[in-house]
């Protein structure tokens, strides 16, 4: 299922709590033409990011059971998720959290990219995009 | 004997009547005659040998003075003891005198005895309370050295060895100026005076002297008895008392709690000065005034009533004489003399800094609140915001592409988080209102139950099973019922939910309700997801939710508050996947005083 084998249109996930962010942000991509996975349950992200490795992932980090921080370090850590970039989506609270868990733990890497609730719809293709571009990867739709 | 008139008529009457023994012996110590008196003592004892009637014995004496006075011719005195016709010991003096012929040779030898034993018993026993008596007792001469002294003086200052007094007292080399001895030579008569020495061994030893003059025959003192008391015990009590009064003193003037003191007819003997500024009455013109009974509350009549031995108020107000009401902590203590009540002591702590200080903890912490709310009030709308402008771009391009579907969603999006703002907005509201809590006497046991009965159908639905753990015989308490409920209400809802992430049949919440050293304590323990240390940091924090859009995050804010406005503590234990307890504390002296 690697999207980079099969040139396919870039796969983006999106892991927040609230549904509704979830809905709209991966209505936003699909209308693109991205592919998206979406994900509610923060304590089951990592499984299900491993089952098919994006290439972007987006990151709330004030989610119950289990923080977007300490998901992010353990993302970054991990050998089959490590190369894919992660953009955070948050409140400036949380901004200040993570800042404070990376300083803590001396081998975590800053995040690929940084957008502030709330978020606005060009704003964050636009950021999606840079990422992808960075690594190569345009939509389906950009294409044709 | 010579002869003469009264001899001539009286004949021997004389020596017979005399209450001295009166002995004759020969050359070979023997008894030749003796007068009545002599055997009264000994016995019949003419032609016994002297030594067998003295002494008791078979041969004669080794230092016969007898056998002297027949040797020498000359007169003799000497004291000697033997025993008399009974076996009793004896004391006696004998006047032996040689009886001689017409040629001057001593014939015979006459002993005059004068029994002893009663003198002799009487210089014992004043030897024995001179030696024995428990002070220091001395003989001076007119030198005022020490001829004489007791044991307890020769044990506390040595032996006398002729010094003189005021060395052996005190180490000195001059004599007192106020030397009582010294006037008792002077007048004759006895003196007392009070004087400090030294000891053999340096302790100083203070001591109450009293002088008598030792009379001779002709009336000259020849010597001063000096007895003296020791009171260095007696000396160091006193200087204990004194001290131990001074330290009283001291800490009565120096109390930062006002103290007064009254007699049973309330009338104030003793007032100290934070007492006087509290009740603004200088504490010299306070004492014996009665005081007013708005100075001090209902509960010292109670006390003089003797209802009560002592009490302690938490706070209460008390009235100066100005009219200020203050608030005070007050103690009170029965002062009793065997069983009489000698009045009250009366301890006050006044409040009013304290107070002020709470005011302004709790001010700067509702200041801290409210900054702390306004950044995440922001953030909670910025997450609303999100949604809804997503709700406009699913709605939006729903209408473009005219997909129904995408229609429904969207607006379902703008429904619910425009559901979101009015919830947000009602909860801000009835949590800055800040209500002061109503409190009732009412049952904690009670509101427990309440719970229980609010949530159990609930809770059966979703295979939680409920446990309820209530300390028998927990008194009623005055609490806000509604607010009360609230916190309840709030804690077992977080653990309902919490319930809900693990899988049917390890759902368990345990309410307890115990009372330990008059703390009140609710418990909430769920067998839940449990919190991770960043969840925990977070858990009192306004508009920190983990229930995603289903919270608001001001469920545990509002029930720390109201906790706190009952004066209790809320604190929690939890651990991932272990589950989570919260413990509401409330000490029954900080609950607010009922509503009447």
């Amino acid at each position: 299922m690697d999207s980079r084998a099969r040139d396919l249109p870039p796969l983006v996930a999106i892991v927040d709590d609230e549904e509704d962010i979830t809905t709209f942000l991966g209505l936003a991509l699909e209308d693109e033409g991205y592919r998206v996975v979406t994900i509610n349950e923060s304590a089951d992200a990592l499984q299900i990011l491993r089952q098919a490795p994006p290439d972007l992932i987006c990151l709330d980090l004030l989610m119950p059971h289990r923080t977007g921080a300490s998901l992010y370090l353990e993302i970054s850590r991990d050998r089959l998720l490590a190369s894919s970039p992660v953009l955070i989506l948050s409140g400036l609270n949380a901004r200040d959290e993570l800042n404070d868990l990376l300083r803590r733990e001396a081998d975590a890497e800053p995040p690929a990219g940084y957008l502030e609730k709330p978020l606005d719809r060009d704003i964050f293709l636009a950021k999606v995009q840079q990422l992808l571009n960075a690594r190569g990867k345009q939509p389906e739709g950009a294409q044709t | 004997m010579n002869t003469g008139v009264w001899q001539a008529q009286h004949g021997d009457y004389l020596l017979e009547e005399i209450p001295c023994g009166i002995v004759i012996m020969d050359r070979d110590l023997s008894i030749v005659d003796h007068n009545r008196a002599f055997g009264e003592v000994y016995g019949p004892s003419v032609g016994k040998p002297c030594y067998q009637v003295y002494k008791d014995r078979g041969t004669p004496c080794p230092k016969c003075a007898t056998i002297d006075t027949f040797a020498d011719g000359k007169r003799r005195i000497l004291e000697e003891s033997g025993t008399d016709r009974h076996g009793q010991t004896i004391h006696y003096l004998a006047q032996l005198t040689p009886l001689r012929d017409k040629h001057g040779n001593v014939t015979h030898v006459a002993a005059i005895t004068t029994d002893l034993t009663a003198t002799k018993r009487l210089q014992r026993e004043y030897q024995t309370l001179f030696e024995k008596v428990p002070c220091f007792v001395t003989v001076l001469n007119r030198d005022r050295r020490v001829v004489k002294a007791n044991e307890m003086f020769r044990r506390t200052f040595g032996e006398p060895r002729g010094e003189h007094c005021y060395k052996l007292f005190k180490q000195q080399h001059a004599a007192c100026a106020d030397c009582p001895a010294e006037q008792t030579f002077t007048d004759g008569e006895s003196h007392t005076a009070r004087h400090v020495g030294k000891a053999v061994n340096g302790t100083p030893t203070h001591y109450v002297v009293s002088t008598s003059p030792l009379l001779q025959g002709d009336g000259d003192i020849t010597h001063v008895i000096e007895m003296c008391l020791d009171i260095t015990e007696l000396q160091s009590l006193e200087t204990e008392l004194a001290h131990e009064h001074t330290l009283r003193q001291a800490l009565f003037d120096s109390s930062q709690d006002g103290i007064v003191v009254v007699d049973e007819k309330r009338h104030i003997v003793l007032m100290n000065e934070a007492a006087g500024r509290l009740w603004a009455i200088e504490p010299s013109r306070g004492v014996g005034r009665r005081v007013p009974r708005k100075m001090i509350p209902r509960v010292l009549d109670g006390m003089l009533k003797g209802r009560e031995d002592s009490v302690l108020v938490h706070e209460t107000m008390v009235t100066s004489v100005t009219g200020e009401e203050i608030p005070v902590r007050l103690a009170g203590m029965i002062l009793r003399d065997a069983g009489t009540v000698l009045g009250a002591a009366v301890v006050v702590q006044d409040l009013r800094e304290i107070k002020r200080l709470e005011k302004e903890k709790l001010e700067a912490e509702r200041l801290a609140a409210v900054g702390q709310t306004v950044a995440s009030l922001s953030h909670g709308i910025k997450n609303i915001m999100t949604g809804l402008e997503g709700g406009m771009y699913v709605t939006s391009t729903g209408l473009r592409k005219g997909d129904h579907k995408r229609i429904e969603r969207g607006w379902a999006m703008l429904e619910r988080n425009m559901q979101r703002i009015s919830s947000l907005a009602r909860d801000l509201l009835s949590f800055s209102r800040g209500e002061a809590p109503k409190p009732a006497l009412i049952n904690p046991a009670d509101l427990v139950r309440d719970i229980i009965s609010l949530y159990e159908d609930l809770a059966a639905q979703n295979g939680v099973e409920l446990v309820l753990d209530i300390q028998p015989d927990i008194a009623p308490a005055p609490m806000d019922p509604d607010g009360m409920h609230t916190c309840l209400a709030n804690l077992f809802s977080n653990a309902f939910d919490a319930c809900l992430l693990v899988q049917e049949g390890a759902r368990r919440i345990t309410l307890s309700l115990i009372e330990e050293a008059t703390v009140i304590s609710f418990e909430v323990a769920d067998t839940g997801c449990g919190m991770d240390n960043e969840v925990k940091k977070k858990a009192f924090t306004s508009f920190f939710s983990t229930k995603g859009s289903g919270g608001t995050g001001l469920g545990l804010l509002s029930t720390r508050k109201i906790v706190q406005q009952h004066g209790g503590e809320i604190s929690f234990n939890s651990a991932p996947g272990e589950g989570t307890t919260f413990r509401m504390s409330f000490p029954r002296k900080r609950l607010p005083e009922p509503a009447p």
